[in-house]
């Protein structure tokens, strides 16, 4: 316990740096949000330098590094110049839909993977495994956009499900139960997108640890003294297979999140990506800040489930208790 | 030997391992074993003798790339290559059990000691739920992993020193009282406390159960004690096979002589005589992709006749309960 | 024989001296507080040219990491490492190349301390491209040829690589390895546990002649209190850290007279535990 609260100390400090580092960097990048108001001719440079000091632009860096912090107090998270409304409420809003999406990904990529890898190392060398590595080759080398695409193609083709969106039309009027499953159809599609994309890295990892462990001399111990197969798997092969694998849960939510930016913006799905991308032409460098260290602490809570979990399942990396 | 029930009998038992580029290895080149109950079997032999390829076939445990070409292995008068993997399950732990190499690979690293003694239980009975428990906390009690105040079973492997995960893999191997009990170089990774402690504990249990033992070692000593016949395997053929106690005392295959020279080699030296020689066998060990039409062991044998190299020797009639595969003991 | 009748290469025969020796380990895992273990606490002993000291004790009892302090893989907690006058622990890595050329630590398990993806022959040559690179492509091969034959390594091998070899040949490797740097001291850490009785009897033969050939000085690590009555001028015991026993002496004149030689009292019943002697059957 007191290793955990040590932990969500340094995860705290990450963030601090990762706000630093994203505020100091997008600050030196040229240009910002009122060089293009100077452009618009209808403005008048007195209304720009007004606005300006009103929102402390013209402020040295470090201060309006506090002014910030202190925002983030009173929870706004800083003040949107092209949504005119704090950044808090507006990042949040789309931060729910981006880890709903990412959270189903993850739980769809390892539903496959876990059962495709270990099916792949039981018949290792046989035609499943060959046929399966086959397909993960296909998946790994095809780039995510076209995969994202190619997804969007079929749904638009057969109508099978919707193209864009979270919800139909008509959502309000539906009851509790329909508009659950209108949201899961509107999920289905990008969340498939996402998981297609880390499901091959995940099945070929958990491939090459089940293989490792059911070559173990502890495995081979297990069968000589008679214990059936399936619980040899149960209770042997994957209890310590699924050790290498977790480390890799916590990685995976990670790379999930930044893929899901792209995926987001090709199958409009409104979660941070799309709101990024405008915030970044737009110069709103609150809201990519914001958005930046929303997916920073996404992984580091991804990471500190991942040795939760490690700590959970492996007695080998728990203290010694005399 | 004869008209006695044998507990298992092996004869002819030739084993192949295929390797990369279609070669394959003669690991057992005729085995012929006759065991009876009750009684501690020492196979003596150094690497690559096929003294672990022995133990898995007898297990029905190889590794899928070796495969059984000819010879029977028969268990209670049951074929035992004949067994479908479901009895199989049945056969192996409940009738034979195998105390594996490496205690340190052998347990499963994220299981508490007490419940892999429970699994095995629970392989071979069906007991209700608490049973396990109390039965394996009485085996892990037998072979001496319980202190006063608290049970070993919470215990993880890594918690424990190697010989202690020694006692866990006994505990696995007599939890169901099996008929024979095949232990793999037991003490090989072990110092020389632990060493003897744990042959000290598999000779009590051994008389307590009235259980077969087979002792597989590269290291006479070890036998010694324990052993009430020795049966000493070279590339892959039992060359020598005799009751202990003959076999100590007058050991006949000139290799056998060998490898006990090198095991107490003589210590009536003076110390300043540093430079003197351990004895040793020379040449390497047999090369096991190259069959020799004689005796593998010829070109190492400094009793060489000429028909060694040509003609493989066979084995002497049975005089005195002792066989030898050697052309200085041909009828 | 030819020990006792060649002159001490120099007036000190010590050439290593380990004083007060100490390690403690901060154990450390992701969700575990420090705690320390002791190693090792304490431990002097000296190495003697031409001579093998053995040290003898259970496992776990820091025999391992003193042979790891020595060659300078642990940094001891406290304590010196006494060679040609200077103490090495604290020396910068340019000034400790000298050292690490005269002394070489062979493993028990020499399979995995020889890298798999190199032929012998590129084994055998990198301690000479690190310690001496200037050295001539004529010498360098004169070297390895002298080692081989040392080794008892037929050339045939040179072009094989560690694990298409077997366990006494890839040992014999791992000290033909050591002898291409020309060292003064080897560190033998249960080097001859892992193989087969007769296995080991060659190796021992091979390191007493090459002790005799080259005044070299052994330190034998290992639990086997047979092997280390056989090779040994002196045994020291080991257990929780600590040399029992804790003066260091040179030589013990007649270490095969008694039962028990001096210094490995303790370690008694063990000595009982080998059973030396394998022809009276006991089953009686």
């Amino acid at each position: 316990m007191r290793q955990l609260a040590w932990r969500l100390g340094q995860s705290i400090l990450l963030l601090v740096g990762v706000s630093l580092c994203s505020f100091v960097l997008l600050s030196a990048a040229p240009g910002n949000f009122f060089d293009e108001l100077k452009l618009n001719p209808q403005i008048s440079s007195a209304t720009v330098s007004a606005l300006q000091a009103q929102y402390g632009a013209n402020r040295p860096l470090p201060e309006r590094y506090a002014r910030w912090v202190a925002s983030i107090v009173r929870g706004d998270w800083g003040y949107s110049l092209s949504y005119h409304s704090p950044v808090g409420g507006l990042v949040w809003q789309r931060a729910r839909n981006t880890l709903l999406l990412t959270t189903f990904a993850v739980l769809l990529a390892w539903m496959v993977a876990l059962p495709w890898g270990i099916a792949e190392a039981l018949h290792k060398g046989g035609w499943i495994d060959r046929t399966g590595e086959v397909i993960l080759a296909l998946l790994l080398a095809m780039p995510d956009v076209l995969l994202a695409l190619l997804l969007l193609l079929l749904a638009a083709r057969t109508g099978w499900f919707p193209t864009g969106g979270m919800s139909s039309t008509d959502a309000a009027e539906l009851s509790a139960a329909a508009k659950a499953w209108d949201l899961a159809r509107h999920l289905f599609l990008p969340a498939t997108a996402l998981a297609l994309t880390t499901m091959p890295i995940l099945a070929r990892h958990v491939r090459s640890a089940m293989v490792g462990v059911l070559d173990a001399p502890f495995l081979t111990a297990a069968r000589g003294h008679g214990i059936p197969k399936f619980r040899l798997l149960s209770r042997y092969a994957l209890p310590v297979a699924l050790n290498s694998l977790i480390s890799l849960f916590g990685f995976s939510v990670g790379s999930l999140l930044s893929i899901s930016l792209l995926v987001e913006i090709i199958l409009s799905w409104p979660g941070l990506g799309p709101l990024v991308v405008e915030a970044v032409l737009a110069r709103d460098i609150y809201v990519v800040v914001a958005a930046t260290m929303f997916s920073a602490a996404c992984l580091i809570v991804g990471n500190l489930l991942a040795d939760v979990l490690l700590y959970c399942t492996d007695p080998r990396i728990r203290p010694v208790h005399s | 030997m004869t008209g006695m029930p044998s507990l298992l009998n092996v004869a002819d038992l030739r084993v192949e391992f295929a390797l990369l580029a279609n070669t394959r290895v003669r690991a057992l080149r005729g085995v012929h074993l006759q065991m009876e109950s009750g009684v501690c079997y020492g196979f003596l032999g150094e690497s690559g003798s096929g003294k672990s390829t022995l133990a898995c076939a007898l297990m029905r445990l190889l590794p899928r790339n070796a495969s059984i070409t000819h010879g029977s292995i028969e268990f209670s008068d049951r074929d035992l290559l004949n067994l479908s993997e479901p009895e199989l399950q049945k056969y192996r732990g409940k009738e034979v059990a195998l105390i594996p190499q490496e205690p340190g690979l052998a347990l499963n690293p994220v299981m508490k000691i007490g419940n892999q003694v429970a699994e095995v239980l629970r392989a071979h009975n069906a007991w209700p739920r608490d049973r396990y428990r109390s039965e394996a906390e009485s085996v892990l009690q037998r072979v001496g992993l319980s202190s006063p105040n608290r049970s070993m079973y919470d215990a993880y492997p890594h918690q424990l020193s190697g010989g202690q995960q020694q006692r866990v893999l006994i505990a696995q191997a007599l939890s169901c009282h099996p008929q024979l009990v095949i232990a793999d170089e037991p003490t090989a990774s072990l110092d020389a406390d632990s060493e003897s402690e744990i042959l000290q504990l598999l000779a009590e249990l051994k008389s307590e159960r009235n259980m077969a033992l087979i002792l597989i070692t590269h290291d006479p000593r070890i036998l010694t004690d324990l052993a009430d016949r020795v049966a000493v395997l070279y590339a892959g053929r039992i060359v020598e096979d005799a009751p202990a106690q003959v076999f100590f005392r007058h050991p006949q295959h000139p290799y056998s002589q060998s490898l006990l020279a090198c095991a107490s080699p003589a210590l009536q030296e003076p110390c300043d005589s540093k430079a003197a020689r351990l004895p040793t066998i020379p040449g390497d060990s047999p090369d096991p992709e190259r069959v020799s039409a004689g005796c593998e062991f010829a070109p190492r044998c400094d009793r060489r006749m000429t028909k060694c190299d040509s003609q493989q020797p066979s084995p002497s009639s049975e005089l005195d309960d002792r066989r030898v595969e050697c052309h200085l003991y041909a009828d | 024989m030819q020990t006792k009748l060649q002159p001490m290469p120099s007036a000190n025969p010590v050439i290593l001296s380990v004083r007060n020796l100490s390690l403690q380990y901060a154990h450390k895992t992701p969700f575990e507080s420090r705690t320390a273990v002791t190693a090792l606490s304490n431990v002097s002993l000296d190495l003697v040219r031409g001579k093998t000291l053995a040290l003898v004790g259970p496992s776990g009892c820091g025999k391992s990491s003193l042979a790891r302090c020595l060659v300078l893989l642990e940094k001891p907690s406290f304590g010196q490492i006494l060679y040609g006058g200077r103490d090495v622990i604290g020396l910068k890595s340019k000034e400790l190349k000298d050292f690490r050329r005269d002394i070489h630590l062979i493993f028990q398990d020499s399979a995995s301390a020889l890298n798999p993806g190199m032929t012998i022959e590129e084994v055998l040559l990198e301690p000479l491209d690190i310690h001496e690179p200037t050295l001539g492509k004529k010498d360098r091969f004169l070297r390895l040829v002298s080692a081989c034959e040392q080794a008892a390594l037929s050339s045939k091998w040179l072009t094989r690589r560690p694990d298409e070899l077997s366990g006494g040949q890839r040992q014999r490797v791992a000290i033909a390895r050591s002898l291409v740097a020309r060292p003064k001291i080897l560190i033998l850490d249960e080097a001859l546990s892992a193989l087969d009785l007769s296995t080991q009897s060659h190796i021992a033969n091979l390191l007493m002649d090459l002790q005799s050939a080259h005044s070299l000085a052994y330190l034998f690590i290992t639990h086997d209190l047979r092997m280390a009555r056989l090779l040994a001028h002196d045994v020291l015991a080991m257990k929780a850290g600590q040399i029992l026993d804790s003066a260091p002496r040179l030589f013990t004149p007649d270490i095969h007279a008694g039962p028990t030689p001096i210094g490995t009292v303790s370690t008694a019943k063990d000595t009982e535990g080998m059973r030396l002697h394998v022809m009276p059957s006991v089953n009686e």
